[in-house]
């Protein structure tokens, strides 16, 4: 029996010699799932000048953040936005410093938390915008931790969901989605949780689907 | 046996002299093991090298949150348990 040579076009089923083969290519790939590689963060940067008041100590679990100073006396408006720059970053100790850094914040932060939202959205979209699925889940937990970790956070988070919640479409057949879906939940009051949850996530799909119908005609003119 | 409440009203440091091992986790371990996670034999022995009267504790579950270490700096506590079933025979209960 002959030997099936190989394809010139990847992917599809092997034909006998001498049959038709395809000599167009399908469109390429457009790497919507690929990891996006970032810039080095201010996180970094600030971590290797020593701006940051913490230091690791290494017990029997594992690492535990010592910090230099209280963290009721840190100023939320400089060290929260740069710790969640951090989020990004998948190498030791970054993101370890940054990861833990951001939970002892949120888990002692109380009413500072409320008025550094706006300043935390674009390190939030920039973590999701990753693709990395461990960026990711950490990101989402961080949120998780976030909408529990003061009074009204959930409702300041409520005009930016049009920024962080796009990059979760891709994600929809994933155990993602459904940590998505668990945060989303937290953010509204229980009676309305499920109604809304539905509508938003519709609103959401539609008006990506509109700014993708609205750029292509913009391209036309 | 005389109670930890009892001991240090006059202000001088007592030493333990028995020490026992737990068996099972109770709140009284949790807050033992974060003492010692931050270096210090109890909440008694951390009152008197810091020489505070009290201990930031959270209000809904009464564990500690916030210990200063000898060196200074600072270790926060989750208001959840931490001490896994694991670590309960490592923590020390010391009688005085």
């Amino acid at each position: 029996m002959k030997r099936l040579t190989k394809q010139r076009v990847p992917g599809l089923p092997l034909l006998p010699a001498g049959l038709h083969k395809p000599t167009h290519a399908g469109p390429p790939a457009a790497g919507a799932f690929q990891e996006r590689r970032t810039k080095p963060t201010a996180f970094r940067k600030f971590y290797e000048r020593g701006d940051f008041p913490v230091a690791m100590e290494h017990d029997t679990k594992g690492n535990r953040i010592a910090w230099k100073v209280e963290i009721e006396k840190l100023d939320y408006h400089h060290y929260l936005p740069l710790f969640f720059d951090g989020l990004c970053e998948t190498t030791h100790p970054y993101e370890f410093f940054a990861r833990q850094g951001v939970h002892d914040m949120l888990e002692h932060g109380a009413s500072k938390v409320l008025p550094v939202i706006p300043q935390l959205i674009i390190p939030i979209k920039n973590a999701l915008n990753t693709r990395n699925k461990h960026v990711i889940c950490t990101t989402l937990k961080i949120l998780q931790h976030l909408v529990v970790s003061g009074e009204r956070v959930g409702e300041a988070l409520v005009p930016y969901y049009r920024q962080i919640l796009p990059i979760l479409n891709l994600f929809k057949n994933l155990n993602a989605l459904e940590r998505c879906l668990e945060i989303i939940c937290r953010l509204q009051p229980p009676a309305t949780r499920w109604i809304l949850l539905s509508m938003r996530m519709r609103v959401m799909l539609c008006v990506c689907q509109w700014y993708n119908h609205l750029s292509k005609f913009r391209r036309w003119y | 046996m005389m109670s930890l409440q009892d001991i240090g009203s006059n202000g001088k440091e007592v030493q333990p002299k028995i020490t026992s091992r737990p068996k099972q986790w109770t709140e009284e371990i949790e807050n033992l093991y974060r003492f010692q996670q931050a270096g210090y034999r109890d909440e008694l022995e951390y009152k008197q090298i810091k020489q505070v009267d009290g201990v930031d504790r959270w209000p809904e579950t009464g564990y500690v949150k916030k210990l200063q270490r000898r060196d200074n700096t600072f270790y926060y506590y989750s208001r959840k348990r931490e001490c896994e079933d694991n670590d309960v025979q490592k923590v020390k209960v010391y009688a005085y």
